[in-house]
């Protein structure tokens, strides 16, 4: 570097044919092999390190206990997942067994099939939505507290007996992902009641029908 | 006035600082690094929002690739050598320690039972080609352990670690994930939960394995 040349030389910075030094070894080292390697490291473990542990979803299914009795639920919205990825039947309440075409079909989409599902939910979503307002911004509760209170009301409201409930059936040619895509569907729109069940025979019937009309 | 001769500077630059952020890194990341395990199968699993970190002790965990082939792996290594112990007891094989040993420190398998020792036997390209070529755990829907191997799988590494937890007095149960393809059919998901779900397993909680979902907010 600056190296400053003391004394003696008269000819200030040029190079003096006259009385010669010894050289003063540098101190400095090439560093280039060095950082060279260091910056491949850097690069190895960039790429290779996992930063993310998968995420997990949890599901608890129902316990096929044969002694419960199946109770009545009003509000209650089934979903009929196919082979398609794209589509999905459901229909709302009991099955309408007179009519020819008891299923509304959805594209499981946020315009399609989550649309729908808000506009079933929308009290509970509003409710939620008011609560999350109201306790979360409320500045004396400690943060931690104030979401798990949020939390519990929350499920609480989800849980209700009137809440919306939907029903995941499943055909045989289901794809794995198109039901956890729905289940997933399911904490959006806030629906904390939600089952996957077996697809019933008249039900098969009728889409196999509606999936032959269309085919 | 004299002609100010500016010193030639020299055209390397001081590059201290900036290795000693690249080593700082380096160590960070060496530090901080966990190797993605070794896996026997690729699976494409489906996205979800799903926030849950999953734990990576005391995990039972099914593999289902889009095929629908199913393969089982269960940590800790004192467990495995355990249910590889019962495992031989229950389909009369024989596996050497050295086996033993190998099946404690490896992977997920998914062979059946009978080809286990040669798999455990065979070096890491030749384990990728009967990966390729097996058909995973002999499963259907019996509780039959003859031709339900999963079952015996599941069963036998349950009790294992159940004994160990108990002989340590840890509170944790074990838990149950299943990995599975977002194309693989949801029948073969809903056949393996359908046996957890048996009186003779009984287990109704699941974590099902996604990718983190990115870039959509909720409305």
């Amino acid at each position: 570097m600056a190296d400053v040349q003391t004394g003696g030389d008269d000819h200030g910075g040029g190079k003096s044919k006259g009385k010669k030094r010894a050289k003063k070894a540098s101190t400095h080292i090439d560093m280039t092999p060095m950082v060279d390697l260091a910056f491949l490291l850097l690069t190895f473990f960039v790429l290779t390190s996992t930063f993310s542990k998968p995420s997990a979803m949890e599901i608890t299914m129902p316990v096929d206990d044969k002694t419960t009795k199946p109770t009545k639920v009003k509000n209650i919205v089934t979903i009929l997942l196919t082979k398609s990825e794209k589509e999905a039947y459901c229909y709302f309440g009991e099955l309408d067994t007179a009519s020819t075409n008891p299923f509304q079909k959805f594209k499981l989409s946020a315009e399609g099939m989550r649309a729908y599902l808000f506009d079933k939910n929308k009290d509970a979503i509003a409710t939620i939505k008011k609560l999350k307002t109201e306790i979360l911004g409320n500045k004396s509760l400690d943060i931690n507290k104030a979401q798990e209170m949020f939390k519990d009301t929350a499920n609480a409201i989800m849980g209700k007996k009137e809440a919306l409930t939907v029903v995941i059936k499943t055909t045989d040619d289901t794809k794995y992902g198109t039901v956890v895509n729905m289940v997933d569907e399911m904490s959006i729109v806030n629906v904390g009641k939600y089952a996957l069940v077996d697809i019933s025979e008249t039900e098969q019937k009728f889409l196999d029908t509606y999936l032959g009309k269309t085919e | 006035m004299p002609k100010l001769k500016m010193p030639r500077s020299s055209p390397s630059l001081d590059m201290t600082p900036m290795v000693d952020l690249a080593f700082l890194l380096v160590t960070f990341f060496m530090l901080t690094a966990q190797f993605r395990a070794e896996e026997s199968v690729i699976v494409d699993t489906p996205s979800s929002q799903a926030q849950n970190i999953l734990k990576d002790k005391d995990i039972m965990l099914l593999t289902i690739d889009s095929a629908g082939r199913i393969f089982f792996n269960i940590d800790g290594k004192e467990i495995r050598e355990n249910t590889l112990n019962e495992m031989a007891k229950r389909y009369n094989l024989t596996f050497n320690p050295k086996q033993i040993e190998e099946y404690g420190l490896g992977q997920g398998i998914g062979v059946p039972v009978n080809l286990l020792g040669k798999y455990l036997d065979a070096d890491e390209s030749d384990r990728k080609k009967m990966d390729d070529l097996s058909k995973g755990i002999p499963f259907d829907t019996t509780l039959d352990y003859k031709s339900n191997e999963l079952y015996s799988w599941v069963d036998l590494a349950r009790r294992m670690s159940f004994d160990k937890s108990q002989s340590i007095g840890a509170k944790n149960g074990l838990r149950y994930a299943i990995k599975a393809d977002g194309k693989s059919n949801y029948r073969v998901v809903k056949a393996v939960i359908k046996m957890f779900q048996s009186e003779q397993v009984n287990v109704n909680r699941f974590n099902l394995i996604t990718d983190l979902e990115t870039g959509q907010e909720e409305k």
